[in-house]
């Protein structure tokens, strides 16, 4: 069974972005699937059950933090490494992605170079 | 008072006894002092008298005797048969046998003449030449004496020398001589004497009544006993005055010590005859023992004597103080106020005299008191009705006192009102304060305040109590009811009777007052509302408002004017701060917003380039094999613009992140995690961090930091800020040499400091390197890389540490930038990292 990748923001140029990142990982045969609000991340995220997702704060129905929330409180569910992806660099938006357990918290502008090794230790765990 | 009564009683009578005692004492005394003297005197007198006497007897004993042996040897000499036998012997023509004859009888009968009948020891014939020719101590036959006195002189007439000590004992002797005649009257010899002296002893060891020390003795003109004294040792000479006056030829009589130091009573004679003194002496404690005896009787009687009559004085003297004593108690108790005593009269005497004399002054002091006490009474009557008068007197000023307390209580409260009044910063609380306190000032529960809105046509109620509580939210227009009337008069309004006021509101229903009075409220000219107090009949019926209660009350408004006039401002200003501080807050919401909106497009900008960078290296540039140097030129052109896109996009996110942060700092929107640091740490951190600038220039890393350095408290995370951006800066602005970074604890700061050998920064740039958005130097020209804000930044964060962020510079020669960090008291406790306590860092 192929490994999965969810992206989710609303900004179609990040998706695009962070798409081309892995481009590498797709080569290998990794899935990435897109979502660019909260509620069809989350639908994306039940269904599919992708290993990692990089998840945008700002999105319309569902903020990041939010599906974050639901993603870690679901006992079948909260094993998925969740990258919160943010603009939103603030302190408070730290203590936030803490108190949603997400599993990394980055801001944009990211490190590509960052991207791809998060993904590569992810998928080599499981 | 009792006690020295006692003691008093004793004194007096024990003072008299013991004076009378020790003057008898002193009397008997100077009695036995006076018997002893003159019974000393006439003793002296008679002893003399005595010795002199025996001294005149012993004299003449001593010359009797002297003359009796004389007479003696005479009688020998003119004895027909000595005369003829010592013609026999002494004629050289006769035979030798009558020689012998002659020799022999005469000295038979000269032996018997000394062993038997005289005094003398020897006895002995001279011839004519002066040679012993016979004696009675066969031994000195042969002597030749005749240079001697008693030869010389025997010659011619019986001679007598005088005391003298023989050559040949050497003791004192007395020779008698007288010429030897034969039967035919011829000169034949001389017949020769030497005196036995111990017959002169016997003479004068005859006590002769001078008791048991008197005695009398011859002493020669060599100061030595005649008489052969055996009881007293004769050594050397003796002396005495006596001796010594007598010797010297003169007789009289003393006192004086003995030649064995005994003092005595003394009569001394020079005896010419006899070229000897004559000393009769008694010891003056035998010759005064009955004068001592005398005067010891006396003084026994005496003292035996003093002791009785002492012992009458004592009975007297007591007898003399009883009365006294009495009048003394008497006089303690008329001291202590009792009047009614008497003393009583014991005696006729001068003490009876002195009681009744007292007795007399009690009577008058008795009178003179019942008078004072009606003296008294009197000025007490006196002293009653000034009193009476006073108090009247102050109930008066009491009232005055009262009325001027009402007052000083309405200025009290006027004054509480004003303070509690201007303190009341929210209006709705200034307008319920103000109804309550002037309720309180006149003593009503009923009261109301109407306020007009600045511009309003009308004036609407705020606040009303009591009575007036229905009022609330009432709006009145100018002259309507007591409110409208007030406003617009501007001026105080009472109304006594107010169910009969023409202007009373008619569709309200307010039966229950009684009095109503309406004070305005100004600011500056224009009434601004009214304070309305009432008196409610069914509470008090009596009260009305008059002259008074209108004047404390328009005080009263004016106070309260200017409370409200301050709370109106207070509420302006209030909500002008209100809008900047939104306006402030809204800024911070902008900035944080744009900058969540910039970061956006920056991602996409950044991660393409990166992307395309990565495409371009990794499958187009391979692909592209031309040796065309346009085309190489333009691949080499690609990557640097590429590289420019990217560094300027890292440009751009630290300049917004730089923005946020300083606006987080300057906001207290910075959340900072404090804790024990130890700078160190802090500066390895920040240069592992800057490593990699140091490898595209020619600059060496100089790490300069002392052990065993206190800790500091801090953020870290920032700290490592603060030194890499100043790590960043040293080596942007320096193209080779040595960044070093020192570390110095002076006082209670840690100075850090982060030294470069780079351009230096001009002195007029100085104080603007930790402006915002300002880099020094030519910026057109040679525009370093960076956002502007590291340095204001920094400078906030050390700051907000509680240090401080300078710098020195020197144009060409390099930059100095230092920070200080307050010392924590914590010490390391790290063993390994404390070697030397001692050592203060190496200097700068």
């Amino acid at each position: 069974m192929p490994s999965k990748i969810l992206i989710a923001d609303d900004e179609a140029f990040i998706r695009l972005l962070i798409e081309q990142t892995l481009e590498e990982f797709e080569n290998q045969g990794v899935v990435i699937f897109t979502a660019d609000n909260g509620e069809d991340a989350l639908d994306i995220i039940r269904k599919e059950r992708p290993e990692l997702v990089f998840m945008d704060v700002m999105m319309p129905k569902l903020n990041g933090f939010e599906v974050c929330q639901v993603v870690k409180r679901d006992e079948d569910l909260k094993n998925i490494f969740m990258v919160i992806l943010t603009a939103k660099g603030q302190e408070v938006d730290r203590l936030h992605g803490e108190q949603v357990r997400a599993d990394i918290f980055m801001t944009k502008p990211f490190d590509p170079d960052e991207l791809i090794g998060i993904v590569a230790t992810v998928l080599k765990r499981s | 008072m009792k006690m020295g009564l006692n003691s008093w009683n004793k004194s007096i009578t024990n003072r008299l006894a013991s004076t009378f005692f020790i003057f008898l004492l002193l009397a008997v005394f100077l009695v036995g002092f006076i018997v002893y003297f003159r019974a000393t005197q006439s003793l002296t007198e008679s002893v003399f008298d005595r010795l002199g006497a025996v001294a005149t007897l012993k004299e003449d004993s001593l010359n009797r005797w002297v003359d009796q042996q004389r007479l003696n040897i005479v009688f020998i000499a003119w004895q027909p048969d000595v005369q003829q036998r010592a013609g026999m012997l002494l004629d050289e023509s006769g035979s030798d046998v009558d020689h012998k004859a002659a020799y022999s009888a005469l000295s038979d009968y000269l032996s018997f003449v000394v062993t038997s009948v005289s005094d003398s020891s020897e006895l002995f014939i001279l011839d004519l030449n002066g040679k012993i020719v016979l004696s009675t101590q066969p031994d000195h036959v042969g002597q030749n004496h005749g240079s001697d006195p008693f030869f010389l002189q025997g010659m011619f007439t019986t001679f007598v020398q005088p005391v003298y000590n023989s050559p040949d004992t050497g003791h004192p002797t007395i020779t008698v001589s007288t010429p030897l005649f034969n039967e035919n009257k011829r000169r034949v010899g001389i017949l020769v004497g030497q005196l036995n002296l111990a017959r002169v002893d016997q003479i004068f060891l005859e006590r002769n009544g001078l008791g048991a020390s008197g005695e009398t003795y011859l002493v020669n003109p060599s100061h030595e006993f005649v008489s052969n004294r055996s009881n007293i040792p004769q050594s050397g000479s003796i002396r005495s005055k006596g001796i010594d006056a007598a010797l010297q030829g003169v007789s009289g009589k003393d006192l004086y010590k003995n030649f064995q130091g005994v003092p005595v009573l003394g009569v001394y004679l020079w005896l010419n005859d006899q070229n000897i003194a004559l000393v009769a002496e008694m010891s003056q404690a035998e010759a005064y023992a009955p004068a001592r005896q005398l005067a010891l009787t006396a003084i026994e009687f005496g003292l035996l004597a003093s002791i009785i009559l002492a012992g009458i004085a004592y009975f007297l003297a007591r007898r003399i103080t009883r009365p006294i004593l009495a009048i003394t108690d008497i006089a303690n108790r008329v001291a202590s106020g009792d009047l009614s005593q008497t003393a009583p009269v014991m005696t006729d005497d001068e003490v009876g005299h002195l009681a009744s004399t007292f007795n007399e002054m009690i009577r008058q002091l008795q009178l003179l008191y019942e008078g004072l006490e009606k003296k008294v009474a009197e000025r007490t009557t006196q002293i009653n009705q000034v009193n009476q008068h006073l108090q009247e007197e102050i109930a008066e000023r009491k009232q005055a006192q009262d009325q001027l307390n009402v007052q000083n209580g309405y200025l009290a409260a006027l004054h509480e009102t004003a303070i509690g009044m201007i303190s009341r910063l929210d209006l709705q609380d200034l307008f319920e304060t103000l109804v309550t306190r002037a309720g309180q000032l006149m003593n009503t529960q009923d009261g109301f305040i109407y306020i007009a809105d600045p511009g309003a046509k009308e004036i609407e109620c705020k606040v009303g109590v009591g009575i007036f509580s229905r009022l609330v939210g009432l709006r009145v227009s100018s002259g309507e009811g007591l409110g409208g009337t007030v406003w617009q008069s501007g001026r105080p309004l009472v109304v006594n009777d107010y169910d009969q006021w023409e202007g009373r509101v008619k569709n309200l229903e307010y039966n229950l007052i009684r009095s109503i009075i309406g004070i305005p409220l100004k600011s500056g000219d224009q009434t601004v509302g009214v304070i309305g107090l009432a008196y409610n009949c069914e509470v008090d019926d009596a009260h009305t408002f008059g002259e008074n209660e209108v004047e404390l009350l328009n005080r009263f408004a004016q106070l309260a004017s200017i409370a409200l006039d301050n709370a109106r401002l207070y509420q302006i200003v209030s909500e002008a701060r209100a809008v900047a501080e939104a306006a402030n807050e809204s800024k911070s919401t902008f900035l944080a917003n744009v900058s969540h909106e910039l970061r956006t497009p920056l991602t996409s900008i950044l991660g393409f380039a990166r992307i395309i960078q990565k495409r371009l290296l990794e499958r187009i540039f391979p692909l592209v094999a031309s040796d065309d140097p346009k085309v190489q030129r333009a691949i080499i052109q690609v990557e640097d613009n590429l590289n420019i896109v990217l560094s300027e996009g890292d440009r751009l996110t630290t300049l917004i992140n730089d923005l946020l942060d300083l606006e987080k700092i300057r906001a207290g929107k910075m959340v900072w995690r404090i804790e024990p640091l130890r700078i160190a740490e802090i500066i390895d951190q920040a240069s592992a961090a800057t490593s990699s600038l140091f490898e595209s220039k020619v600059l060496t890393w100089v790490r300069n930091i002392p052990t065993d350095l206190p800790l500091v408290q801090g953020d870290r995370a920032r700290l490592v800020q603060v030194v890499i951006n100043l790590i960043s800066n040293a080596v942007k602005f320096s193209r080779q040499g040595s960044i070093t970074c020192r570390v110095m604890p002076i006082q209670d700061e840690l100075i850090i400091c982060i030294v470069d050998q780079g351009i230096g920064i001009a002195k007029e740039d100085r104080a603007l390197v930790f402006e915002k958005f300002i880099q020094v130097g030519d910026t057109l020209t040679n525009k370093p890389k960076g956002t502007g804000l590291g340095l204001p930044i920094c400078k906030e964060i050390v700051e907000h540490h509680g240090g401080r962020m300078w710098l020195e510079s020197e144009p060409g020669l390099g930059s100095s930038f230092f920070f200080s960090l307050p010392i924590n008291s914590i010490r390391p406790e790290d063993p390994t990292e404390r070697p030397k306590n001692n050592d203060p860092g190496e200097p700068l």
